[in-house]
């Protein structure tokens, strides 16, 4: 099957079932905004040694946001409801209370899964934090040096799907630069979904275990252009540059959803073929069948 | 689900009406002779629901529903209400609300002294003014409000949130003297006016007064802290536009001058007066 010019192999990515959590934050102005954001979603590519996923949903407009300042819904993935809450806790005490101006409220108002947030944060307040409850939500009121931390009492966790992906193989490195940038343009500030990885792509895309015992993941040698005479190449014939854009999203078409649009958006000239990383099926639940989710 | 309504047979009669059974949830599926068969103190005396009112009785499509002609001499209207949506058409009479606990009610009109005392739960919509003790505690209680939303379309009389436990009461006129006397934590919002000797023995919580004319300053127990702009009241503002409540957008951005007290109760509570 072709895209345009673009091979599109018959295979599919593999990805898991993880917990999720959407944090809302808001600040004074889209400086501070984007400042926390960043922050808070740093360090967060891969389950392997993060202690979550996170990334950017997208950005949101006053209108949108709970107290009309402009604000940021991040999303982050765990392996478990105590393991996501531990991150989130930690995360917003250290990248967002810290940061000026900010507040965070919980994105999932309505999970019965539930993770103290402000709960532990509070605490910080050395006794003169305040909490607040509107509309039968409770918020907590850190004093902090510009004034009140304002954060969520808690915030709800959904079951998730991680590890969505795509492959993009192209004969050149500006090609398939490009070709990832257009992909990772077309899903910026799309709802449900983000990519953890840095610019939203990964280049040492990684396969499960190591002929080293104390590594749980090692190179995707399979992908790897300069091993292309050493190994079981899948690289296309005449494709010399690899890159991998993960996707996490809330649902199963969410991420479906997102694949096809960042495959659309990165067929072209020199973008000779897109694959998809797996681990022969035999790990993840979800398997996202290329052809299948193009259709 | 149906819907209910109780109008005036003849005159509203002259004596007080124990109008504690007149709940949208406790008369959610009796039929119209059921309803009028009823019986309700009316002075000194025991009359019977049809006595006084006709019953009309339609199909609702969201929880059970009451609509009531509004009556001055009402007490304890709706007293202990749990669910569903009780509108007044007209004034109400003392303690309307009392012990709600979930539900919404709604008053076309003037509510009189000790209006939601000692609710737990749901909303009081006043569109006129609301005597004393406002969200204060019912007779024989020692707590007020301790739960649900409280507005006042209109002004209230004095101490209103006495000894409120939690929950919001939000006035869009003005405050009687002593509003928050005793207040042990929740919020009184005072939108329009005067805010008079606030917070007299609070311990927790937060008392607002929004109207940059209001110069008063808070009893000599509480401590300046100086100019504020809390995220917290950008929510607040929201909530009571959500609720019907009239706020000005220039809000959203305004500052207050913050006092902290009262010290000879602790000092963890707060007045905010609007300073620019």
């Amino acid at each position: 099957m072709k895209l345009g010019t673009t091979f599109i192999a018959d295979t599919f990515a593999e990805a898991f079932r993880m917990r999720w959590s959407r944090l809302v934050v808001t600040a004074h102005d889209e400086h501070w905004r984007d400042a926390a954001a960043a922050e808070a979603t740093g360090y967060g590519s891969s389950i392997i040694s993060c202690d979550s996923e996170a990334g950017i949903e997208r950005r949101l407009t006053a209108a949108e946001t709970p107290d009309g300042r402009p604000g940021a819904s991040l999303l982050f993935f765990g392996f478990s409801a105590d393991a996501l809450g531990r991150a989130l806790s930690n995360r917003t005490g250290q990248c967002l209370m810290t940061c000026a101006t900010t507040a965070v409220y919980d994105g999932l108002p309505a999970a019965e899964t539930r993770a103290p947030l402000g709960k532990h944060l509070r605490y910080f307040g050395d006794g003169f934090q305040k909490s607040k409850v509107i509309d039968g939500r409770r918020f907590w009121r850190v004093p902090v040096m510009d004034g009140e931390f304002l954060v969520a009492d808690d915030v709800g966790i959904e079951k998730g799907i991680a590890g969505g992906n795509i492959i993009l193989e192209a004969s050149t490195l500006d090609t398939a630069l490009a070709a990832a940038r257009r992909a990772i343009d077309a899903l910026a500030d799309r709802a449900g979904v983000i990519t953890p990885f840095p610019g939203g792509v990964v280049r040492s895309g990684s396969k499960v275990g190591s002929r080293y015992a104390a590594l749980r993941a090692s190179t995707n040698e399979a992908f790897c252009p300069t091993l292309r005479s050493r190994v079981t190449t899948e690289l296309h014939p005449g494709a010399n540059v690899a890159y991998e854009i993960v996707i996490n999203g809330v649902d199963e078409a969410s991420v479906a959803a997102a694949m096809a649009l960042a495959m659309r958006a990165a067929v072209g000239d020199g973008v000779v073929a897109i694959a998809a990383g797996n681990y022969g099926g035999e790990l993840g639940k979800f398997h996202f069948r290329l052809r299948e989710v193009l259709a | 689900m149906s819907a209910h309504s109780l109008r005036w047979r003849g005159k509203p009669p002259p004596g007080r009406i124990d109008a504690s059974a007149l709940r949208p949830d406790l008369l959610a599926g009796l039929d119209e002779a059921a309803i009028s068969r009823l019986p309700i103190p009316c002075g000194s005396s025991r009359v019977e629901i049809g006595d006084l009112f006709v019953v009309r009785r339609t199909p609702a499509a969201h929880g059970p529903q009451l609509r009531i002609d509004g009556c001055e001499r009402y007490v304890d209207l709706a007293r202990g209400m749990e669910r569903g949506r009780l509108s007044v058409d007209g004034p109400c009479g003392d303690r309307v609300g009392r012990d709600l606990r979930g539900g919404e009610i709604t008053v076309d009109g003037n509510a009189g002294h000790l209006a939601g005392a000692s609710m737990s739960g749901g909303l009081l919509y006043v569109g006129g003014s609301a005597g004393d003790w406002l969200g204060g505690p019912a007779p024989g209680d020692t707590r007020g409000l301790r739960g649900g939303e409280i507005i006042v379309e209109g002004s209230c009389g004095e101490r209103a949130g006495l000894a409120q436990r939690r929950g919001l009461i939000a006035v869009c006129g003005s405050a009687g003297r002593g509003a928050g006397h005793h207040l042990r934590a929740g919020t009184i919002v005072v939108l329009g006016g005067d805010l008079e000797a606030p917070g007299v023995g609070m311990r927790r919580g937060t008392i607002i007064a929004t109207s940059a004319a209001t110069r008063a300053a808070p009893p000599a127990t509480f401590g300046e802290d100086g100019p504020i702009r809390p995220v917290f009241l950008r929510l607040l503002w929201r909530r009571l536009r959500e609720l019907g409540g009239v706020v000005d957008d220039a809000l959203d951005d305004a500052e207050f001058l913050a006092f902290s007290g009262d010290r000879t109760t602790g000092g963890r509570g707060e007045v905010l007066y609007r300073s620019r």
